[in-house]
């Protein structure tokens, strides 16, 4: 669940076209209640869900790694500083001069026009008046460039119910290295990052303390239960992972009453279900939609992995019905031929008094005869037959949909360069693809083969069936059939 | 006419059938009766209407108008497969044997279609032995047997359905003098045992036969001889 970004900007364009500057719209960034989240998490078609909660902390005790991040936050810091302090420095100047004309006209007046100012009596004062009380332009602004999670403390602290659901863990480019990672059940544990853990000579189990970020701080202590690496570039290695209760306790009573999560996430029982999961949520949640909230269906890595698979198994489907029509039309080839070449045979059956059921019912029986030695020599052979075919056909499905991958992939760097919203709902795909196909039928596969083997010879027997039913003995024995 | 018990009556049959643009009247108000323990003979040329007379009374073919009875019920009643099956077989100038089968199991096709209870292979042997084959030839492809040894498998087959009445369409057509005296006997064994025996043909040999009632069918009607 994220913001609405199509609301959101739909809502700003809908405040700038309003010519009406009091019934400006006033556009906020929607937030996430964590009784919302956990709400949604109630549904049936839910199997797990995330979400995470950010906050943070000032190091007690350790010293914090210096990142590429920190450095360019404060470079963009210094620059800012640099041009605030340049514009007040022009905003005096020009106050300055302006202070200067002012009084120079005034001069410039009270020398041309000291008689008039004599008639008009004790009016210099007021224009001096006027002089005093020029208006000063003043620049007061203020900016952080900073990390958002760093506007108050030095570390990073990020609450999420498992380690494992980390964005990045996730995608892969963050594991552990040391220890464990922790989930709702961990106390008082942390996982911090392998330079911070360098830096300060911690190791799993160490005691690692932090003081929050509150007027009156107060000093927290944790256990260090994993360390992590990451491959991300201009990571902020001060991020500590903690679990969710353990990261509220960073926080104040009010910074918790408006807590807000991030990045909440729901794993539904099926990707089938997930037309089922946003109606049903949308009409639970109606606030979803008003408070431009959005809840986006991330099958990609599903996609991912199974694309190949379901490619495969839609080209399967298609060729088992081009079989069972193929084998339906040989096997009635091949009984219609048989039923004719003994056609005599059966004229003397039916001259001998044999129903016609009975003939029908002696071809069919060879045919199921016939049929399940078929199906008996399969079994040993399909599965072989199955696994070459499946990997073959699984191979170049995957690869062409990693060329596909590809394409789409240059594509959408060209794309993504102007994009602002896109970072929020852009979601990399770190799934792999599925491209091992494990080929095994147990009884419920083989009593279907034989129960699809025996219903296409029942079709297969529709049309012989007819031909027996117009045999007449006597044009059969006379030899006119 | 009356009907009496394990008699085949045959009354105003006439048949038709068309030829093209025409109909053609092949039987014209048959009127016979067969009473059991008697060889009949019916002669008469080709195209005189004679096998589609025993197809009739055989049920291979639809009566069109008259009726066949036996035993005082129509045949038509008793429904052409339950007809074939319990009260007639037909003996084809042809064999019409089933020519992957050896004799033996040929016969024992008959078997099975008359209920026959216990060892079909015995009772097999034992009509095969009847009609002259021997248990060698009963274990051989018909393919391999002579004309007349087929013929007399035919003939065993129609024994193995213990029918009343056996039906014969020019069953020594194919088969040498000697032989065909030899079949003819065997007939007038099956006539005698009490079954309704009716043997088409255009032998003189045949109709000459002293025990044989012998009816002369000619453009449709038939006359005794």
């Amino acid at each position: 669940m994220q913001p609405d970004t199509d609301a959101l900007r739909a809502a700003a364009e809908k405040a700038r076209d309003s010519s009406d500057s009091d019934s400006a719209a006033q556009i906020t960034q929607p937030t996430i209640s964590e009784p919302l989240a956990k709400g949604i998490a109630d549904s049936q078609y839910i199997k797990d869900y995330t979400y995470s909660v950010v906050t943070s902390a000032n190091a007690d005790g350790y010293k914090v790694v210096e990142t590429a991040q920190n450095e360019r936050e404060m470079q963009f810091q210094s620059a800012f500083d640099n041009a605030k302090n340049q514009a007040n420095d022009q905003v005096e100047q020009f106050n300055q001069r302006r202070t200067e004309f002012n009084r120079e006209q005034e001069n410039n007046s009270q020398s041309q026009g000291s008689g008039q100012n004599q008639r008009q009596g004790g009016s210099s004062r007021g224009g001096s008046g006027d002089t005093r009380s020029a208006p000063q332009f003043n620049f007061n602004f203020d900016f952080n460039f900073s990390d958002p999670t760093l506007s108050r403390g030095d570390t990073a602290i990020q609450g999420v119910n498992s380690f494992a659901f980390v964005s990045d863990v996730e995608n892969g480019s963050m594991k552990i290295v040391e220890g464990q990672a922790f989930d709702e059940s961990t106390k008082d544990g942390v996982v911090i990052s392998q330079k911070l853990a360098d830096a300060n000579s911690l190791k799993v189990g160490s005691e690692i303390k932090f003081k929050t970020t509150a007027d009156t701080a107060k000093e927290l202590t944790f256990k260090v239960v994993g360390i992590y690496s990451t491959s991300t570039e201009d990571f902020n290695y001060n991020t500590v992972y903690t679990n969710i209760d353990s990261a509220k306790s960073f926080m104040t009573d009010d910074q918790l009453k408006d807590l807000s999560v991030q990045d909440v996430r729901y794993y539904l029982t099926s990707a089938e279900n997930k037309d089922a999961f946003l109606k049903e949520t949308a009409a639970k949640y109606p606030e979803i939609k008003t408070d431009n909230l959005k809840l986006d269906i991330d099958d990609s890595s599903y996609q991912t992995m199974v694309g190949p698979i379901e490619h495969v198994g839609s080209f399967a489907s298609t060729v088992f019905w081009i079989v069972v029509a193929a084998t339906v039309a040989i096997i009635t080839l091949i009984v219609v031929i048989n039923v004719k070449d003994r056609r005599y045979e059966m004229g003397v059956l039916l001259s001998l008094g044999a129903k016609r059921g009975n003939i029908i019912g002696q071809v069919f029986v060879e045919l199921i005869v016939v049929g399940t030695i078929g199906f008996l020599l399969s079994l040993g052979t399909s599965h072989l037959i199955a696994q070459k075919m499946g990997d073959s056909l699984l191979k170049q499905q995957v690869a062409s949909s990693q060329q596909a991958t590809s394409d789409t992939t240059q594509q959408r760097g060209i794309n993504a360069r102007p994009g602002g919203f896109s970072r929020m709902t852009t979601r990399q795909s770190s799934a792999k693809q599925i491209d091992t196909i494990d080929v095994s039928a147990g009884v419920h596969e083989y009593a279907m083969l034989f129960g699809i083997g025996y219903l296409i010879l029942i079709v297969a027997m529709i049309l012989p069936s007819i031909n027996v039913l117009r045999y007449q003995p006597k044009t059969i024995l006379a030899g006119k059939e | 006419m009356t009907d009496k018990k394990d008699t085949l009556v045959v009354k105003n049959l006439t048949h038709t059938y068309s030829d093209g643009q025409r109909k053609v009247e092949v039987l014209k108000n048959i009127n016979v009766t067969f009473e059991p323990g008697r060889l009949y003979a019916i002669v008469g040329e080709s195209g005189s209407g004679k096998t589609t007379l025993i197809s009739l009374i055989s049920a291979l073919d639809k009566i069109q108008s008259g009726e066949v009875t036996y035993g005082g019920k129509d045949i038509r009643k008793i429904g052409a497969q339950a007809f074939r099956q319990h009260y007639v077989n037909v003996v084809f100038q042809a064999f019409n044997l089933i020519k992957y089968m050896t004799a033996r199991e040929n016969v024992e096709v008959g078997l099975d279609f008359s209920g026959h209870k216990g060892s079909g292979r015995e009772r097999a042997y034992e009509l095969l032995e009847s009609v002259g084959i021997t248990r060698d030839q009963a274990d051989s492809l018909v393919q391999k047997l002579s004309g007349g040894q087929q013929q007399r498998v035919a003939i065993a087959r129609c024994l193995a359905g213990e029918v009343p009445i056996i039906v014969a369409d020019e069953p020594t057509g194919n088969l040498d003098e000697d032989t065909e005296g030899k079949i003819l006997q065997i007939f007038r064994q099956i006539a005698a045992s009490g079954k309704i025996v009716i043997v088409v043909t255009h032998s003189q040999k045949v109709a000459s036969h002293a025990d044989a009632t012998v009816y002369h069918m000619k453009a449709g009607a038939l006359s005794l001889k």
